[in-house]
């Protein structure tokens, strides 16, 4: 599953908040035509997609998209 | 050398801030530019400054600090961004020219007015400092100067010729009152003397990185509370939104646009980690430095200080004169024979030195840092024994 922030800042605290919880995931580009944000997003297992909603509701992180991917 | 010269900008830096630059320097790439490591590192930085400042300042949203490359410049972007014709603004009588030029060219070219609030806390007489009802004066004399059409309060959070440290907390509980903007001016405090951006009601929060917090020249910032409408000084590039033409509005980007100066943020961010490690001792240190000076200067019947009397209420510094020798000439003695660097002149602030009458004149300036030590402050009090009492 991939998530979209609306800017660099925001995706960059929220992949500060998931290291600071240890939960697994990736910073990845994000093309375009996914997106028009900033070019970046996080990656994460679909299964823990309501873990990570709860951790961001937690920490007031705002997340523009959850987007599923073929492999979830 | 002993430096006193630190309100222009601080010198010595921690140990940790010359490292960051140079690791910033060898190791980053460029900051919001796609997701390369070398970028994410660079965009790392900035993200984490702006959560040490916001934790430094009490924001409760780091995301509305945007990085300048001085205060000068925040306050360009603060005022320029949200005055518009017809809006006045009230200020103290102790604004430095990188508020009141920019005000008069706003008087001028955009048809905006200004009232400088008349604070007499100096006696007329001797222009000693006068800390009866300091506050209550200082109240007073920005209410009387609210019209209808004020749109802003704009105040120095200390003068850098005085030294005085005006009542922020109160006067942010008087502009909420109006329902007005309230832009500090915090140059000359930031990371020195507590600054709680929440409790003190602050809208506009304009900061410089190479003075009390220590970073590398070339950094500063501008906090704008969130709902404040703010225009951008410049427009361009951000890194986001690229598909469209128009500027972005979210925060940083929509008041960041181009390449930050990555390397002297990350020498700020090692700053910032220093104050607020240490901004308790840094204060008290400063306290002592200045009592010890004061105790010197006051008892010299040959020179006039200007500002507070007490160490506790100013910043460090100390403006004097010297009825024997020209302030220029003082200061030009200290350097090459004593080794000991001040700055003399009108420190860009020709209001409060219009306050204590020393347009013509100025004055000398000692300012002292963390690093000052108190032989520094006997040498200094050693050498003016010798070329003027």
């Amino acid at each position: 599953m991939l998530i979209i922030f609306k800017n660099v800042h925001e995706t960059l605290s929220a992949e500060k908040t998931l290291k600071e919880e240890n939960i697994v995931h990736q910073v990845v580009p994000v093309p375009p035509y996914v997106n028009e944000g900033c070019g970046l997003g996080i990656r994460i297992d679909a299964k823990i997609h309501e873990l990570v909603v709860s951790v961001f509701d937690q920490n007031k992180i705002a997340v523009e998209q959850w987007i599923e991917e073929q492999s979830d | 050398m002993i430096y006193l010269d630190n309100a222009a900008t601080s010198w010595p830096k921690p140990e940790s801030v010359y490292q960051a630059v140079e690791q910033t320097i060898r190791n980053a790439g460029n900051a919001g530019r796609g997701a390369n490591t070398m970028s994410l590192a660079a965009s790392r930085i900035l993200v984490e400054t702006r959560m040490l400042l916001a934790e430094l300042f009490n924001i409760p949203n780091s995301e509305r600090i945007v990085f300048t490359q001085n205060v000068t410049e925040a306050l360009n972007l603060a005022l320029k961004g949200t005055l518009n014709a017809g809006d006045h603004v009230v200020i103290s009588p102790y604004e430095h020219n990188s508020v009141v030029r920019v005000l008069e060219y706003l008087r001028v070219e955009v048809g905006i007015t200004y009232t400088i609030a008349p604070c007499h806390v100096y006696d007329e007489e001797d222009a000693q400092f006068n800390s009866n009802n300091y506050t209550e004066s200082v109240l007073a004399a920005f209410e009387s100067s609210i019209k209808p059409n004020t749109k802003m309060l704009c105040v120095t959070h200390a003068s850098n010729v005085l030294g005085t440290i005006l009542p922020i907390h109160e006067l942010g509980r008087l502009a909420k009152s109006y329902n007005l903007l309230f832009l500090v001016d915090a140059a000359q405090t930031a990371g020195i003397i507590p600054i709680d951006a929440q409790a003190m009601e602050i809208d506009l929060l304009a900061f410089t990185g190479h003075k009390g917090l220590l970073g590398p020249q070339g950094t500063g910032g501008l906090y704008v509370k969130k709902d404040v409408l703010i225009k951008p000084l410049i427009h361009g590039g951000t890194g986001s939104r690229s598909a469209k033409l128009s500027q972005p509005d979210v925060f940083p980007d929509a008041l960041e646009s181009g390449t930050r100066n990555l390397a002297g943020i990350a020498g700020l961010a090692a700053g910032v980690r220093y104050c607020l490690e240490h901004i308790t001792e840094i204060r008290s240190h400063e306290i002592l430095l200045l009592d010890k000076l004061l105790a010197y200067l006051q008892q010299q019947p040959h020179i006039s200080i200007y500002g507070p009397t007490k160490a506790t209420e100013r910043v460090g510094l100390i403006a004097f004169n010297a009825s024997k020798m020209l302030a220029d000439e003082l200061g030009y003695v200290l350097e090459n024979q004593y080794n000991i660097a001040t700055r003399t002149g009108l420190h860009c602030s020709p209001l409060a030195h219009a306050s204590v009458s020393t347009i013509d004149q100025g004055a000398i300036r000692v300012s002292v840092g963390p690093f000052t030590t108190e032989s520094e402050i006997d040498q200094l009090i050693a050498a003016l024994g010798e070329i003027i009492c």
